[in-house]
């Protein structure tokens, strides 16, 4: 070969590397997510569409006005579900033009329509349309729940014009660092409702409410003993207890019963020490004197957001009426959406009536009786407000006297954060809250309830049933 | 059969038969744990396709049986939404009766690892608990079929109820919790390419690769033929 031919030759092969012709595709980082900017806008922002999309034009940005995208999916804001930390090395493909201008790529949040750069590249641009390859490292680039994360482009020297269509050159794209979390995150909450009596709400037995507005508080016995140290007002020994063994905690009630005197648990001190918050009252010495005998009562439940819950939530309470249960069983074949048939049953015995109220409880469904027979009830109108509205063989059911006087409202019921039944207030079929919490924290909250018996109330066993929800704010 | 109803009125209005002070006093406190981790709430579908969310539910803090039922309580009218599992009736040992329980699903007390768990039982996940570590975790599929003639563009809200119960409960009140699950499905076009590009340093050598390689042939080429000419001339 002679020096012509090799010249020609490192002339082509120059040429060929200067004038590439056309991409091939490439995988982006696993466990990292891409932003594609866009020409779409929301308010006064552009969009950037989470995992795939484009835009129809190219965007230009003057020396003048900066030009913010914001997180989006599928051509609608996507705010961030949780505190999220994306600090790190975001991957920047630009493809962009600009005689002599400068294009600065900040990637940061947005709040309240607010952009705050958390780190950017510049990255000067050439007249012809070119894609640009860079890095942006982001610091402190915490993004909080319902903020967004957001880009802003600015241009220096001279306007710059983005290609968002990637019709001849590649997209213009974010990916966010292969550490950062997924955007917009995963909601956890865990919600624990510690019942120190292991048996529901317990109210004990009541009187009728007369005009001495009979009321109790859920006053479970959970430990009794004797005082066996010296005489104290808020400390209580007892050498043969297991306070700590027997899960006695802060928030329950101890009550001498001795003097008649009641106090909260402040701190369980050892197996056989406790004291209170403050000193014992309503008794007659209001002290723990040796000898003197006392109970501790759950007085309350226990609420607990779990620390990995990450999101800001409201603690909440509703409650169904209660009432008395006339029968229950399981339904035998041949029950239907009209008709429960239980061969244990003894419908008319137990005195169940037209009129009264039948329970699927298996799938949540009701109806009213319209005709008892000893192992059958009829209820023409038939099963409604349940999953599947019949009594399959196998279904629980229940069956309830339909008049009032055979039912409480929940509005008799109260809760309160505190053991004092003053300001407590009443319960609803609907949601009420009782506190917030704070994401990311363990929070705990003692609730108390008290229940009140209407007059003319029949006496018997009333059931119902509260709900507690921790949601997100 | 259980009789409760009484003929006459009485003083005495019994709210629930309590247990024995002793008894309690040694049982240790129920702690009924709802716990969830809901991951994505914004969803793609293509019309005449379907699609799927994930609601995790685990239990690390209690020591009961959560027994959970899902419904959707909301979701677009020609829209069908089909929670998996389905509710389905299971048959539980409790306290030596046989008691039936309509549940989708149940999640029991398992403890929680500071590392990955790589023994997985079937149908379960290790979740990564935040602050925590990890957990095993049973998953509920919120599947979502949208019919073809849906337009594009549309963004339909789903709303799904849970309820968390216990067994065991002999109160006046049992204890029960609820959570709402949204998620947002937007319909979108089919997306028949996708060309997700490594960044480079303004020119990316490997992008241009097949078109370098065709020009080193090309080059080759006219060389070979060059010389061949040259030598022909000069022959």
């Amino acid at each position: 070969m002679t020096k012509r031919s090799i010249a020609v030759a490192l002339a082509l092969l120059l040429a060929a590397l200067a004038f590439p012709l056309a991409p091939s595709p490439v995988m982006a980082n696993p466990g990292s997510q891409p932003w594609y900017l866009t020409d779409f806008t929301s308010g006064a922002d552009y969009l950037m569409d989470r995992g795939s999309g484009n835009g129809g034009a190219e965007v230009t940005i003057t020396t003048t006005t900066p030009i913010v995208w914001v997180a989006s999916l599928s051509g609608t804001d996507e705010a961030s579900n949780i505190v999220l930390d994306m600090s790190g090395d975001w991957s920047v493909t630009l493809s962009a033009k600009g005689n002599k201008a400068n294009a600065t790529v900040h990637i940061g949040t947005l709040s309240g329509g607010s952009f705050t750069s958390k780190g950017s590249t510049t990255q000067a641009l050439t007249a012809n349309l070119q894609s640009w390859g860079f890095t942006v490292t982001t610091t402190d680039h915490s993004i909080a729940a319902g903020d967004y994360l957001a880009a802003q482009i600015s241009a220096t020297g001279a306007d710059a014009v983005i290609d968002v269509l990637g019709a001849t050159n590649s997209d213009s794209y974010i990916i966010s660092p292969t550490a950062a979390p997924d955007y917009p995150g995963t909601v956890t909450i865990s919600f624990t409702v510690t019942d120190y009596g292991s048996a529901g709400i317990n109210f004990g037995s009541l009187d009728p409410n007369t005009s001495d507005n009979a009321e109790t508080d859920q006053g479970a016995t959970f430990d009794t003993g004797s005082h066996t140290g010296a005489d104290s007002s808020t400390v209580l020994i007892d050498s043969s207890a297991t306070f700590q063994t027997d899960g006695v905690a802060p928030g329950m009630t101890v009550v001498n019963t001795t003097d008649g005197s009641s106090g909260t648990v402040s701190t369980v001190d050892s197996e056989t020490q406790l004291t209170l918050a403050s000193a014992l009252t309503g008794g007659s010495d209001n002290t723990f004197q040796s000898g003197d005998s006392y109970i501790i009562q759950s007085g309350a439940v226990k609420l607990t957001v779990g620390a990995e819950t990450n999101v800001n939530c409201s603690i909440q309470i509703k409650g169904d009426a209660l009432a008395i249960t006339i029968a229950s069983g399981t339904a035998d074949s041949g029950s239907s959406s009209t008709t429960l048939v239980d061969a244990d049953g003894d419908f008319v015995t137990n005195g169940v009536q037209v009129d009264d109220i039948v329970i699927n409880a298996t799938d949540s469904s009701t109806a009213t009786i319209t005709a008892v027979a000893a192992t059958q009830l009829t209820f023409s109108g038939g099963l409604s407000g349940g999953s599947d509205n019949t009594f399959q063989t196998g279904d629980a059911y229940s069956v309830r006297e339909a008049s009032p006087a055979y039912t409480i409202d929940i509005g008799n019921a109260k809760w309160d954060t505190d053991s004092d039944v003053t300001g407590a207030t009443a319960m609803t079929g609907t949601y009420a809250q009782i506190t917030t919490s704070t994401a990311g924290s363990l929070t705990e909250q003692a609730v108390w309830h008290w229940l009140t018996v209407p007059s003319g109330q029949v006496a018997g066993d009333y059931t119902g049933m509260f709900y507690y929800q921790a949601i997100q704010q | 059969m259980k009789l409760i109803r009484v003929g006459l009125p009485i003083l005495i209005f019994t709210l629930l038969l309590a247990s024995p002070a002793v008894a309690l006093a040694q049982e240790e406190p129920a702690k009924y744990n709802f716990a969830t981790a809901q991951g994505a709430s914004n969803l793609q579908v293509i019309p005449g396709t379907e699609t799927k969310g994930v609601i995790y539910f685990y239990n690390i803090d209690g020591n009961r049986i959560t027994h959970i039922s899902l419904e959707v309580v909301e979701a677009p009218d020609n829209w069908e939404v089909e929670i998996d599992p389905p509710l389905h009736d299971i048959e539980v040992s409790f306290g030596g009766d046989i008691i039936t329980v309509t549940e989708n699903l149940h999640a029991e007390p398992t403890e929680l690892s500071s590392e990955e768990i790589e023994d997985v039982p079937e149908g379960m996940v290790s979740l990564a608990i935040p602050n925590r570590g990890y957990a095993l975790a049973q998953p509920a599929y919120i599947i979502v079929r949208v019919p073809e003639s849906e337009d594009v563009g549309v963004t339909g809200a789903i709303k799904i109820n849970a309820v968390a119960e216990w067994l065991g409960q002999t109160g006046a009140a049992a204890i029960g919790q609820t959570r709402d699950f949204d998620f947002s499905v937007r319909t979108v076009y089919e997306i028949t390419e996708e060309q997700i590009i490594t960044p480079g340093e303004g020119f990316d050598t490997g992008k241009w690769l097949p078109w370098i390689i065709l020009g080193v042939v090309a080059i080759v080429a006219i060389a070979s033929i060059s010389a061949l000419a040259l030598r022909r001339r000069e022959g």
